[in-house]
């Protein structure tokens, strides 16, 4: 227990220090892009964020396998907490996304193929927590919410074709974006900050995921020991 | 018993209490109808081109009245605790879930036997039977696959009839969205080749989603 307190402590320090030096890259190192202009820094926390949001169901269902295997609690509390995480990182995304399409496409929200895409999925993170809200009893919602995230990783690659092939039916453009493209030219420093700030936010996510699953497993042994002196 | 001897007995209990009362498929028709109604007043769609905008009114009541089917599927079982007894018997969970997932699938097509042409009538749609009628048992069929198993997971929750629509509609959107792009190129008669994607991807996720519903329901069951 306590080696583990330990681990996730200099986990917790690293975070910190990757965030830190994340900010200085994209706040000072990294030049003011020409077009956009300094909106265009948000990008950096809007990539890692997604890259979280977006393994959170690939993760959540692979420990949903395993527990479904071993029935060893350990890897349904990861599993709900990618979940979890899932809904915080898509919804960072979502935001920062939005904040920066404001000044950059004029618009809040576009029905664009990844966007469309990324609010789907997030939806399918919403829903899970619904199911796991409406929980009856343990070991039931641990294998039904299993069972759904399989479901929810299975439908992810129809949930990526199907905006854009919608959307290569119906080609919408919009100011002088470049059909609303992404792409901008990247400079070797912007680049730098952009892998600087992928790593800090996966690293960010790893943590609140070991302290998240933590949690569950604390409060897991309050409910016991509850049960075992009588509330 | 052999498998399929199992799959036909599941499948001939659920028609046969389904005979006897009625209940599901009639509130399913009413709902529909009720779907198309609201939704002439909702858009008016008077002047605009039908076959454009019809099959989102088509599938949205299909979806709808589904849902209304899909719930009671395994609500009614949980209530009367007649699962128990289901799994109790010695039946492969593979074959129950097969047997519910065929017995919804007709429920939710004899809904939309009714349904299209009252859609076709109301609205005045200038029909194309020939691909529209195998897109629309495509979309059913993977409908009724996952709805079936995600019913099966809303039952066993505290708020089991609210569940099934918020679990089923995220999973079910690529589903709709090529069901509604299919009737569409039928409408209009396009050729195949201009929608032959969303035909690949609908027969995709109904080749998944049917294999996962049926390898994950014994999960989902268990007690």
């Amino acid at each position: 227990m306590n080696t583990k307190r330990n681990w996730s402590d200099i986990l917790g320090i690293v975070t910190w220090i990757a965030i830190m030096t994340g900010l200085y890259f994209a706040f000072v190192y990294a030049p003011t892009e020409a077009t956009m202009g300094s909106i265009q820094r948000i990008f950096y926390f809007h990539m890692g964020s997604n890259a979280a949001s977006l393994l959170s169901i690939i993760i959540a269902a692979v420990a949903g396998a395993l527990y479904l295997r071993s029935g060893n609690w350990k890897y349904d509390r990861v599993s709900y907490a990618c979940m979890e995480l899932g809904v915080l990182f898509g919804a960072i995304s979502l935001a920062t996304g939005m904040t920066w399409a404001r000044p950059v496409w004029g618009t809040w929200w576009t029905w664009e193929a990844r966007l469309t895409s990324f609010l789907i999925l997030w939806l399918v993170y919403v829903a899970y927590m619904m199911l796991r809200l409406s929980a009856t009893n343990d070991p039931t919602i641990a294998r039904i919410a299993a069972v759904f995230t399989f479901v929810g990783a299975a439908d992810v690659p129809f949930i990526m074709v199907a905006p854009r092939l919608w959307r290569g039916l119906h080609p919408v453009l919009f100011g002088t974006n470049a059909g609303g493209d992404f792409t901008f030219n990247i400079t070797p420093e912007m680049l730098t900050t952009l892998l600087v700030c992928i790593v800090a936010m996966l690293l960010l996510y790893l943590w609140l995921l070991v302290q998240r699953a933590r949690l569950g497993s604390l409060q897991a042994q309050v409910a016991e020991l509850r049960e075992q002196y009588g509330e | 018993m052999p498998f399929f001897r199992q799959l036909y007995a599941i499948l001939a209990k659920e028609l046969q209490v389904e005979w006897r009362t009625k209940e599901t498929l009639s509130a399913m028709l009413v709902f529909a109808l009720l779907v198309l109604v609201i939704f002439n007043f909702a858009f008016d769609l008077q002047g605009v081109d039908i076959r454009v905008f019809g099959p989102g009114v088509l599938w949205v009541a299909f979806s709808f009245s589904g849902i209304i089917g899909l719930g009671r599927s395994f609500a009614s079982e949980r209530d009367r605790s007649s699962l128990d007894g289901m799994l109790l018997a010695p039946v492969d969970r593979g074959a129950i879930f097969l047997g519910k997932a065929f017995a919804n699938f007709l429920f939710i097509l004899a809904m939309e036997i009714v349904t299209l042409p009252l859609f076709v009538i109301l609205f005045n749609v200038p029909m194309q039977w020939f691909p529209l009628v195998g897109f629309i048992l495509m979309g059913t069929a993977g409908f009724a696959a996952v709805g079936t198993l995600l019913s099966a997971i809303a039952a066993s929750t505290r708020m089991r009839d609210v569940m099934l629509p918020v679990l089923l509609f995220p999973v079910l959107i690529p589903l709709l969205v090529a069901s509604v792009k299919l009737t569409q190129g039928a409408l209009q008669e396009l050729p195949f080749s201009d929608y032959q994607g969303w035909f690949n991807l609908l027969l995709a996720y109904d080749v998944i989603f049917l294999v996962i519903a049926f390898l994950t329901f014994e999960f989902v069951v268990e007690e």
